[in-house]
């Protein structure tokens, strides 16, 4: 998954891309509001986190103008003012998601999980697929109730694949969303991750979580459970 | 004495006063003259009369015909008008039929002086004298002087004259009280536009932004345009203050933000503590600016725009908000602290599982009722007895409750819980400030 961080106190932003990061967040970061609507409209990101109070462009109208650029992905205000008056702006500018200030990185983190659940369609924090669990809370990956010890890498793709299920997704697309603007991109590493996906949650070929289509990319093979 | 009223209702009685007062002494003082004046001339008249019927015969005596006499009174015993002719030395030469003893010596004038007295009468009357003296040449060329002297007991000028005065003086009277009704009535008139101004006034106590202008007198023209700058001055600085609180209030939070996220816990205490704080004292700074200063809020779109929020936030299949309010329901409370309510009041309901949400307003009470899980207490309006102090609110539902309690109780209303009909939360505020009419 790949963030963008939009938020014009350094020490707040850098706070928010390491916590990010240690989740598994591929990171685009910007101090000013234009760079961040640059950002918005330009790269792949999965979800944008946007402080309302930025130089240049105020968050609010960095959504509005995303928005109306057909931007669709999940977007989460912070703002200070913490007012209904306020959230409601927010909301209507087009923001899906607000956090007031201060928070504590668990709660932005959780809410990061729900709003990203939600664009896939998922109500709970466990995405569940036969006997695949993910559970984006924990940040932990089961098959059968057993526990999978992934990478970080490796649970980025399989979380952006099941957060995916059923879409074909390029290489260049998982690229763009697992690493950001300053990581070294390589497509052999890529499929790598992939072979060590399989093996580790594959390791007897039964369960063949990840189907490979030639020339087009990989898609995650398994079906969502019902009662996910 | 403070009232204006009873100031110009003081005043107009002490001008009144003095000015029928004076009215009735000159008017009194002025027929008093003439009615002397008269007297003065029908008696001088008489006297003129009498020399015209005197005659001296050829003996040098003075004869006075009684019968070309210009009064037949003379001729009457106690009419009470009486004349006499006294000669050189006091010497009675003549007198009328009517003359009484009683009447007092006449004095020596000058030749051809009037003389006007009044004289007592022995038996206590007062009665009016006028007298002349004058010397007649008689044809031997011998000199008569003598004076003729008319003196009037007749009473009925004088019960006239009071007759007058007493009618007067009512007439006056009752001209003052009719005055004075109809300057009560011009000063009521007069001062009702200040009245006006005053319950205008009294209205901003109640949210209203300014004084209507429609209808008022220029002369106070300037001074509700000075209320009304005032008013705004007042209301702008307000807004200032309360701007000036926020940005503070709001500029601290993201370095609180950033303490609370060094992951040194004795640091994160103490933001924490400080973000308790600000959150505090900006709570008690909103209840305590008054709706005084409030314009009227439609009420409906507030409620669309948060239900769309919660919509959003609440992306759940089937969550409907069902607003039984009329479009043009306004409120007169601070926009914010109605959004604050509603928007407190609608998220408890969509976090305790509410799929449908029904608004309505009834004789001032708004109702939003509920099909979630309702409260967990029997008794819920416990949730809104809360102290004032955020730092003893725990997490959760109680907050807002207790912050929408708060809030309404500024407003001058208050807040009901219960259960709904379907089993969910019952809330009731009672706003007594709905204010019907156009948007």
């Amino acid at each position: 998954m790949r963030a963008l961080v939009v938020e014009d106190e350094a020490v707040l932003r850098e706070q928010i891309v390491t916590s990010l990061r240690a989740e598994g967040f591929a990171i685009d970061e910007s101090g000013d509001g234009r760079e961040g609507l640059y950002m918005a409209t330009e790269m792949p990101i999965d979800i944008a986190i946007v402080d309302i109070g930025l130089p240049e462009l105020d968050g609010l109208e960095l959504v509005r103008q995303a928005r109306t650029a057909g931007i669709t992905v999940p977007m989460l205000l912070l703002t200070a003012r913490d007012t209904w008056q306020d959230k409601v702006e927010g909301l209507e500018a087009g923001a899906d998601d607000y956090l007031a200030k201060p928070f504590h990185m668990p709660e932005l983190l959780a809410r990061l999980r729900a709003l990203l659940r939600r664009t896939g369609g998922w109500a709970e924090a466990t995405l569940r697929f036969g006997r695949l669990e993910i559970d984006t809370r924990a940040q932990s990956v089961s098959v059968d109730g057993k526990v999978i010890n992934l990478t970080a890498y490796e649970y980025r793709l399989l979380v952006y694949l099941a957060t995916h299920g059923g879409e074909v997704i390029s290489k260049a697309t998982l690229l763009d969303h697992l690493y950001d603007e300053s990581e070294v991109r390589d497509p052999n590493v890529l499929e790598v991750f992939i072979r060590r996906l399989r093996q580790k949650l594959d390791p007897d070929k039964t369960l063949e979580p990840i189907e490979t289509l030639r020339s087009r990319g990989y898609r995650l093979a398994l079906d969502r459970s019902s009662n996910s | 004495m403070n009232s204006l009223s009873a100031r110009l209702i003081a005043g107009s009685l002490l001008v009144l006063t003095v000015f029928v007062g004076l009215t009735g002494l000159a008017v009194s003082y002025s027929v008093h003259q003439r009615a002397e004046q008269a007297a003065e001339d029908r008696l001088q008249g008489l006297i003129f009369g009498i020399l015209g019927a005197t005659e001296v015969n050829a003996d040098g005596e003075l004869l006075v015909r009684m019968g070309e006499l210009p009064e037949r009174t003379f001729a009457l015993d106690s009419a009470g008008l009486y004349a006499e002719i006294v000669g050189d030395r006091g010497k009675r030469l003549w007198q009328s039929r009517s003359i009484i003893d009683s009447v007092p010596t006449v004095q020596q004038t000058e030749v051809g002086q009037w003389r006007r007295e009044l004289v007592e009468l022995s038996n206590g009357d007062r009665a009016k004298r006028m007298q002349l003296q004058t010397v007649w040449e008689l044809d031997n060329g011998a000199e008569l002087p003598f004076i003729v002297h008319v003196v009037d007991a007749r009473t009925d000028d004088a019960r006239a004259l009071a007759r007058f005065t007493r009618s007067l003086w009512a007439a006056l009277l009752a001209a003052s009280a009719v005055l004075l009704a109809l300057q009560v009535g011009v000063l009521r008139a007069a001062l009702g536009p200040l009245r006006r101004l005053g319950r205008d006034i009294d209205a901003m106590s109640t949210g209203d932004r300014t004084v209507a202008t429609d209808g008022v007198p220029i002369e106070l023209s300037p001074l509700v345009g000075s209320i009304n700058a005032l008013h705004e001055r007042e209301r702008q600085r307000h807004e200032s203050y309360r701007h000036l609180l926020n940005d503070l209030a709001h500029n601290l939070k993201t370095p609180l933000a950033i303490l609370g996220n060094l992951n040194d816990k004795r640091v994160d205490a103490q933001a924490s503590s400080m973000q308790r704080s600000i959150d505090r004292y900006l709570q008690r700074a909103a209840i305590e600016t008054t709706t005084t200063l409030s314009a009227p809020v439609a009420l409906l779109p507030v409620l669309e725009r948060v239900a769309e929020s919660m919509r959003k936030l609440y992306v759940r299949d089937g969550l409907r908000f069902e607003h039984r309010v009329p479009a043009d329901v306004m409120l007169r409370v601070p926009e914010a602290d109605l959004y604050e309510v509603i928007g407190n009041l609608y998220d408890n309901a969509c976090k305790y599982g509410a799929s449908e949400i029904i608004v309505w307003l009834e004789d001032g009470t708004l109702h939003i009722d509920d099909n979630g899980r309702g409260f967990d207490t029997t008794q819920p309006d416990a949730l809104l007895r809360r102290g004032m102090r955020a730092d003893t609110r725990t997490d959760g539902e109680g907050i807002g409750l207790a912050s929408v309690s708060d809030l309404v109780s500024a407003w001058g209303g208050s807040v009901s819980l219960g259960k709904s009909d379907s089993g969910g939360a019952s809330c009731a505020l009672i706003i007594g400030n709905v204010v019907p009419g156009k948007p």
